[in-house]
């Protein structure tokens, strides 16, 4: 049974080359070319995922977004695209609900790896604590687990918990002193520089290339930095 | 919208009416005759009252004590209590009104342009806070044009650019010319333009000082590191922190380090410093062949390209007019000089937050 994804967007040409070149990723696609009936295919179906545009004749996509995060379209997750180009909207979309966005014009096989990327995790449930992602990078503060592409990447609590405490904090400097204090519980580990040990761990077990770190950077003499924006992300 | 446009044409008619009752507004003669006689009629009436009141004590003082004199000094004070109490009201109103039609221009001023003054009376303070009004709503209106054209000019670029690249990638897995030279070079092309849409808009945005800057607590050091990591540069930083847009100064930073890579050479040495208490100070540096120096200023100008320098060179495209754009919003500024030895330094101060 392949996977239902619908996509509203206005652009029907951009729509028909989508239904095209996901189709043959193995999807199937339905498409919606206005607020309203885009709302109303929503609700007849469960969808795998919703693909939104957000700039739409007759709705403005984040007003869409907040409606289709309500009633029996809730659980279905969101990837929402956008040609308007600002900032702020991104912030916007994801504090609605959306689960990802990607400006326009995307690179498709970017879009493919994102759309993949929230299929494998499923259907939305109200998590207490969402999935960090950062780029190709999920953390997953409920089940505890570091994913690479997907992969689960085996670390220790104690870096576990240091990775997190870094990546909620991402784009900080954070010194050795900071760290330790947002990691308390095995103070054993608490001496100066058990910290280096546990960030080259983590940097081995995540880093493209452990020697040239991209994630977790060190300002020397400051302390650490978890990198806010990671891969295809350019934080711009 | 509707309690606006129900004040708007309260406000309407009430203008209606003044035009009706006077229709030679222009100069401030009306304000002037207005104060004129209100003085005139406190001061008139104040030596009224007081005449009466010296004339009728004088007539029954002496009708008690012929030898007594009036006493005129208490009258005075008396006289001058009245005017002050006469006076003090309309001052007070006519200054009232100013004050406020002056905060009101110092809101607008300060960019909250749905300010809106309420119209009392039919003077000149009245027709000046009406025109205030009629000024602001003009001017709201044009800054929402503005912002709607920049964001459907944005939509309307990037479309066709985005069906460009779904095609070509559709294209190229069809017949399998993925790794091709020519669809390489057609993507790069393509994400070239992309950027330099976006460039255009974020100029142009930028440019625009009334669309606020959303303002956050910055960790320059932070932004520093990754940016360095991003092109495999080294950086030496101290743990300073700004106010500002966190991706416009990731953008100038990477955009600073972009042209070092590209248009200067190699080593290319990156620091942040605590300046002064208030101020930070970035500097990038490379050894390349340097920069004339009659061009030091030129480079941050758009588009700009050196002489000699061909279409395949590339000149500088935004780059670095969006760096010095983007340290000005942010009460900052960016110089470029020649440095000892070689190649050029870039130094960026900005705002420090302690």
């Amino acid at each position: 049974m392949p996977e239902s994804l619908l996509v509203i967007d206005d652009d029907v040409r951009l729509s028909q080359m989508l239904a095209e070149y996901l189709g043959s990723a193995g999807y199937q696609i339905s498409a919606a070319y206005t607020g309203k009936s885009g709302l109303q295919l929503a609700r007849q179906q469960a969808w795998s995922l919703i693909i939104l545009d957000l700039m739409l004749p007759d709705a403005d996509g984040l007003d869409l977004c907040r409606e289709l995060r309500s009633g029996s379209t809730a659980a279905i997750p969101i990837l929402m695209l956008t040609a308007r180009g600002d900032a702020t909207d991104r912030i916007i979309g994801l504090e609605l609900g959306a689960d990802d966005y990607l400006p326009k014009p995307f690179e498709p096989r970017e879009l493919k790896a994102r759309i993949k990327a929230i299929l494998r995790r499923g259907v939305r449930n109200q998590e207490h604590l969402p999935t960090l992602q950062f780029g190709r990078l999920e953390i997953d503060r409920e089940a505890r687990e570091i994913r690479l592409d997907g992969q689960v990447r085996e670390v220790t609590s104690y870096q576990f918990d240091l990775l997190v405490a870094m990546a909620e904090r991402a784009g900080r400097v954070l010194s050795r002193e900071q760290l330790m204090d947002l990691v308390k519980g095995e103070t054993l580990e608490a001496f100066d520089r058990s910290i280096d040990v546990h960030i080259s761990r983590l940097r081995a077990a995540i880093e493209d290339n452990p020697k040239h770190p991209r994630r977790i950077l060190t300002l020397r003499g400051a302390g650490y930095i978890f990198a806010r924006s990671q891969d295809g992300d350019d934080g711009l | 919208m509707r309690p606006f446009k129900r004040f708007r044409s309260r406000h309407h008619r009430h203008e209606l009416a003044c035009r009706r009752r006077d229709r030679d507004i222009g100069s401030f003669r009306r304000l002037r005759k207005r104060l004129f006689l209100q003085i005139y009629a406190v001061v008139v009436g104040s030596v009224i009252v007081v005449s009466i009141l010296v004339a009728t004590t004088a007539f029954h003082l002496q009708a008690q004590h012929p030898d007594k004199h009036v006493p005129i000094f208490p009258f005075l004070v008396l006289s001058a209590l009245i005017v002050s109490l006469g006076a003090y009201p309309i001052s007070k109103r006519l200054t009232r009104r100013l004050e406020q039609l002056k905060q009101g221009v110092e809101a607008l001023g300060e960019g909250k342009l749905d300010t809106r003054l309420p119209v009392r009376g039919c003077d000149e303070v009245a027709i000046l806070t009406t025109s205030f009004n009629h000024s602001a709503e003009r001017i709201q209106a044009l800054l929402a044009s503005q912002r709607q054209l920049l964001a459907n000019a944005s939509h309307e670029l990037r479309s066709p650019l985005a069906r460009m690249q779904m095609g070509l990638a559709m294209l190229a897995e069809q017949y399998e010319l993925e790794e091709t030279h020519s669809v390489q070079a057609l993507r790069h092309d393509m994400a070239e333009l992309n950027q330099l849409v976006e460039e255009i808009l974020l100029a142009s945005r930028l440019n625009t000082l009334e669309i606020p800057l959303t303002t956050q607590l910055v960790d320059l050091a932070a932004l520093l590191a990754e940016e360095c990591a991003r092109l495999g540069l080294d950086c030496e930083a101290e743990a300073v922190q700004t106010e500002g847009d966190a991706r416009l100064l990731r953008r100038l930073i990477r955009n600073l380090l972009e042209n070092a890579k590209r248009h200067g050479g190699e080593p290319i040495e990156a620091h942040l410093v605590a300046q002064t208490p208030q101020s930070l100070l970035l500097t990038i540096s490379d050894r390349g062949k340097g920069i004339p120096a009659e061009a030091l200023e030129q480079v941050f100008e758009p588009f700009y390209r050196p002489a000699g320098h061909g279409e395949g060179q590339g000149g500088w495209g935004l780059g670095l007019s969006l760096v010095r754009q983007i340290a000005t919003r942010h009460g900052g500024e960016v110089a470029c000089l020649n440095r000892e030895g070689g190649g050029t330094v870039f130094r960026v101060s900005l705002p420090r937050l302690v």
